[in-house]
């Protein structure tokens, strides 16, 4: 246990270099892109103009406001947002993620069970029908956008067949539709990826052992192949997870769900310093505690493998 | 050498006639096996000994339905303990696996699951084919791992397979395929991947748990040598046939085919001053394209041209032997050795 704390502590100091540095350069990035928080408002008149870069220090040297946005940040306020007026963007963000996260959570659900089931059938089968079936299911899956199969899910059951509401940030059946189409293309490339994960374990001798042992099929399958066959899958799902948490600009503009995926984009587009600022940290933190339990699930699984 | 308790009046533990093992492959038709047959006393050890391709480990990967569904299976009788074998793929044959028949392999490294401790691993056999459950099976478990000599099994079963040495993962291997107490083992060269020490060691073990259980085992070997002290019965394949079978001493006292001598030949002596091993020429044969006649004939040193031609049957020498050749050798110089 005192190994696990170690192991935990150094990995946070470098979560936190690794932030510093994600943050200094974003800072001075977005900075040297042409253009400002103010500047696309055209009739925006030169006074009003110089009172917001006042008001929000954008007059002074840059270097004052790298170290006055980075002291801010180290004491937790992430600053106010340049464009969303009388908001701050902690609280943006606080109130954005939690829809992004249950909706990144559900369409997570739809993608480990559907990826997995799918995986496993076609590995059990492979080269019939329905290995071949679902594997061109699973290249649809990735290949398609998901606005096209939004507008597919949409058309079938909100039009021909109303059981669904269109769109909307509700109960949990507003959230059906968008998180099966948020998590199709995470389930296609789960399904692939335990499906070559557990072809490779099939192969070993150690299956072939099982079997003269008379375990079986099904045993042979869950408990002796399934840990080794799922670990391509644990490592893909660290980052894909940060990624399904923090929303889809698409399928919440199409929903119209009020999560944080909007804000990743329109704030890099909008100039709004602040704002994109806490969407990189966020995002970063996120990137870097799923690698971080995929590293402890990693030992948990494999007992080979050792922290650090 | 063992004395071979095989007696007449016993019925075989294992009969097989007329084996015959193909693979369906890209390239065509490999036959692997071709009409192998042979019978196996209660407590008796027979050697199985060939190269690569000779498809000593085929038969026996067949006879459990562990082969892929690739392989093509025939044979005229398939008898253990006097029922016929489940076919491939049966929920009887699969019964029988581990129950009936045991088997362990070559490289204990690669054949123990690594994602499970040695302790799960026997557990689940004892589960399975005893139906013991709680302390009663992990009693067993542990029993089965002192059984075959590995120190301190309470704390061992907790392990997993990487914390074990080579010879001592191939004793718990033993241990576990044992477990279930199986009539027959069939031991597919299970010192190959061992030091020499320990290979002694292994054998050692098998011979000792044999005699204390009455199993019989099939050892499936490449090296004469290991078979030389253990086996009661030798049996030589090539190219999926039998050339030459023997009780183990006339094996040793008169190789009597070609291949046979050649793998004594190649066989290290420290009794000589010789400072380069005998090999036996040329590869072994193309499953794929069989020539005709032996097909040992295009290695062969005292090849007619009647080997080219027709391959040659199994007769009957004296005393058990059978030989798949057309010559008549010499007697076998035993000090003269090329």
């Amino acid at each position: 246990m005192p190994h696990l704390l170690g192991f935990l502590a150094k990995r946070l100091f470098w979560m936190a270099a690794t932030l510093w540095v994600v943050f200094t350069v974003s800072f001075f990035l977005m900075r040297s892109i042409p253009g400002g928080p103010y500047s696309n408002e055209r009739n925006l008149p030169p006074e009003i103009e110089r009172k917001f870069m006042e008001k929000f220090g954008l007059d002074k040297p840059l270097a004052e406001q790298y170290f006055e946005h980075l002291s801010r940040t180290l004491r937790g306020d992430l600053g106010p947002s340049f464009k969303l007026a009388d908001y701050g963007v902690n609280r943006v963000l606080a109130e954005g993620l939690p829809k992004s996260a249950a909706l990144g959570s559900l369409a997570l659900v739809f993608a480990l069970v559907l990826g997995l089931v799918a995986g496993l059938v076609s590995a059990v089968r492979r080269g019939g029908w329905l290995d071949h079936g679902l594997m061109v299911l699973a290249t649809v899956g990735i290949a398609l956008p998901n606005f096209v199969i939004a507008a597919v899910l949409i058309l079938i059951f909100v039009i021909t067949w109303p059981v669904l509401p269109a769109a909307g940030w509700g109960g949990a059946r507003n959230l059906l539709l968008p998180a099966f189409c948020l998590g199709a293309p995470f389930a296609a490339y789960i399904a692939r990826l335990t499906r070559t994960g557990m072809l490779e374990v099939l192969g070993q001798d150690y299956i072939r052992t099982a079997r003269a042992k008379g375990l079986s099929e099904a045993r042979v399958l869950l408990v002796h192949a399934l840990k080794g066959g799922l670990l391509p899958v644990v490592s893909f799902l660290g980052p894909a997870v940060a990624g399904i948490l923090t929303g889809s600009l698409v399928i919440e503009k199409i929903f119209f769900i009020p999560g944080i995926g909007t804000h990743f984009v329109q704030s890099a587009l909008n100039r709004d310093y602040t704002l994109a600022m806490g969407c990189v940290l966020l995002y970063t933190a996120l990137v870097y505690l799923m690698n971080l339990l995929v590293d402890v699930c990693y030992t948990v699984l494999d007992p080979r493998v050792r922290l650090d | 050498m063992k004395k071979a308790p095989l007696s007449p009046e016993r019925s075989p533990v294992l009969e097989v006639d007329g084996l015959e093992v193909d693979f369906e492959t890209g390239d065509g038709r490999v036959r692997a096996v071709r009409g192998l047959s042979y019978r196996l006393g209660p407590g008796e050890t027979l050697g199985v000994v060939g190269e690569s391709g000779s498809g000593k480990s085929v038969t026996h990967l067949a006879m459990l339905g562990l082969l892929p569904d690739t392989a093509e299976v025939r044979a005229e009788r398939l008898r253990f303990q006097g029922n016929d074998l489940p076919p491939a793929g049966s929920e009887a044959l699969r019964r029988l696996r581990g129950r009936g028949i045991g088997m362990i392999f070559q490289d204990p490294m690669t054949s123990l699951n690594p994602f499970l401790t040695l302790g799960t691993q026997i557990a689940e056999m004892a589960r399975i084919h005893l139906g013991l459950r709680g302390a009663a099976l992990r009693e067993t478990v542990v029993a089965a791992l002192a059984e075959v000599g590995i120190p301190n099994p309470e704390l061992r079963i907790e392990q997993y397979p990487h914390e074990f040495s080579g010879g001592m993962r191939q004793r718990a291997m033993i241990a576990m395929m044992l477990v279930a107490e199986p009539a027959l083992l069939f031991a597919d060269e299970p010192t190959t991947a061992l030091d020499v020490t320990v290979q002694a060691q292994i054998l050692g073990l098998l011979a000792s748990l044999q005699e204390r259980r009455g199993m019989s085992i099939v050892l499936i070997t490449h090296d004469l040598g290991v078979v030389a002290g253990f086996a009661h019965r030798i049996l030589v394949m090539y190219a999926g046939r039998v050339v030459e079978e023997a009780p183990t001493p006339a094996l040793f006292a008169n190789p009597s085919h070609p291949y046979t001598r050649g793998l004594l030949r190649s066989i290290p002596r420290l009794d000589e001053e010789r400072e380069e091993l005998e090999p036996i020429p040329g590869q072994p044969p193309d499953l794929l394209a069989l020539p005709e006649g032996c097909p040992f004939a295009p290695r062969c040193p005292s090849v007619r041209e009647l080997c080219l031609r027709e391959e040659p049957g199994l007769r009957s020498l004296e005393d058990g032997h059978a030989l798949a050749c057309h010559v008549d050798l010499e007697p076998f110089d035993h000090e003269e050795r090329s």
